[in-house]
């Protein structure tokens, strides 16, 4: 014990010599300081009493330092921590490919059911629409098996370059789908504006009849 | 680095980081809010926690440029009077008398010698830091050092200040 303390002294005097060259690193420092701190008074040689109380003097002002803290600085801190989402510092966008088959399907199909509800050229009656609706949805259905099918299992896209390809994709679908349909859907739409302008005539007719 | 971590191994430094900012600043206000934009960059910047050896030096870093940015900024200097007159002192009068000493010791040192002394001492900044606070060369910080810390022991000898 007492050649341990004796060693341990002989590397405190290497050290305090480094430390009044100014050469000490601060874990050198700390090292000091904790040796005086540890160590009896009795067992510090006389000539180091006067270093161990300048060690205690500089802890007690290092302390005072830290001590003097604002008191709300920690709440402000914890506070900022708190306001801010977890997620990393880049916030991750996933995209799930059953979603974006949904929204592509959904899509899809409000388009396929408008340019397949009436066939153009000839005047609409009641089982011609329904027909067309079912033919329509029968479509959209098939597309949506077929966009589901594409994928096995549930995916998760986290890498947002891929997740935009695939939006992009599901778009050009849509775009492609409403470029077949829009001829059709303005034939339609003429369509119904006729039969709508001889529902109203028969109507006001029957009207005429009555009154 | 997320939030968990963050709080355990990054937050607890505020206390020295402040005390790194209030030696460099010699002003506990402006001290705080380097503090705060410190943590506030480091926090932003967490995922880049995991990648560093040392995220308290990472820390001590960060706060260090913000520091002397607003050295530059101010460009002020001030020495170890301004830092302990904003100090709380301890109640006990012990300790009052003891930071009362310490004062006037090092109040009593030149002014670069007093200022390398309180960074070292009291922000816990390594030479090669003092060194980019003050502008003064590495082997003329450790000459500042060694002579404000032989000084201050034939001070607290003599204690005749």
């Amino acid at each position: 014990m007492k050649s341990t303390l004796h060693n341990d002294i002989d590397r405190l005097r290497r050290s305090l010599e480094r430390y009044y060259e100014g050469e000490t690193t601060a874990d050198e420092e700390l090292c000091i300081s904790r040796f005086f701190m540890d160590v009896a008074d009795e067992e510090i040689p006389a000539d180091l009493h006067d270093d161990a109380e300048i060690f205690r003097l500089m802890a007690v002002g290092q302390e005072s330092v830290e001590s003097a803290v604002p008191d709300d600085l920690e709440a402000k801190l914890r506070a900022m921590i708190n306001e801010e989402p977890e997620a990393g510092a880049a916030r991750k966008r996933k995209f799930t490919w059953l979603r974006m088959a949904g929204w592509a399907t959904a899509a899809a199909a409000a388009v396929l059911i408008g340019f397949t509800f009436v066939p153009a050229g000839r005047q609409a009656d009641v089982s011609t629409i329904e027909s067309g609706v079912n033919a329509a949805d029968d479509v959209a259905a098939v597309e949506a098996d077929h966009l589901i099918d594409d994928c096995d299992a549930y995916i998760e896209i986290t890498d947002p370059e891929e997740a935009a390809r695939l939006a992009e994709e599901a778009f050009a679908l849509i775009r492609t789908k409403m470029a077949a349909g829009r001829s059709p859907l303005e034939k339609t739409d003429g369509k119904l504006r006729k039969l709508n302008f001889t529902i109203n005539r028969i109507l006001h007719n029957k009207s005429l009849k009555t009154s | 680095m997320d939030k968990s971590r963050f709080e355990i191994e990054i937050l607890p430094l505020y206390r020295t980081l402040y005390a790194m900012s209030v030696t460099i600043l010699g002003d506990r206000d402006n001290a705080a809010d380097a503090v705060q934009e410190a943590f506030a960059k480091l926090w932003e910047r967490r995922s880049d926690l995991d990648n560093v050896a040392s995220p308290e030096a990472y820390a001590r870093t960060v706060v260090k440029h913000l520091c002397l940015n607003r050295l530059r900024e101010a460009s002020r200097r001030r020495g170890m009077d301004d830092v302990v007159e904003g100090v709380q002192l301890d109640t006990a009068a012990e300790t009052r008398s003891e930071l009362s000493l310490l004062r006037r010791m090092v109040g009593s040192l030149p002014p670069m010698q007093r200022r390398v002394l309180t960074l070292s001492s009291f922000g816990g900044c390594s030479n090669d830091e003092i060194a980019q606070i003050t502008g003064e060369s590495q082997s003329n910080v450790r000459q500042l050092l060694s002579r404000a810390r032989k000084k201050l022991k034939e001070l607290y000898n003599k204690q005749t200040i």
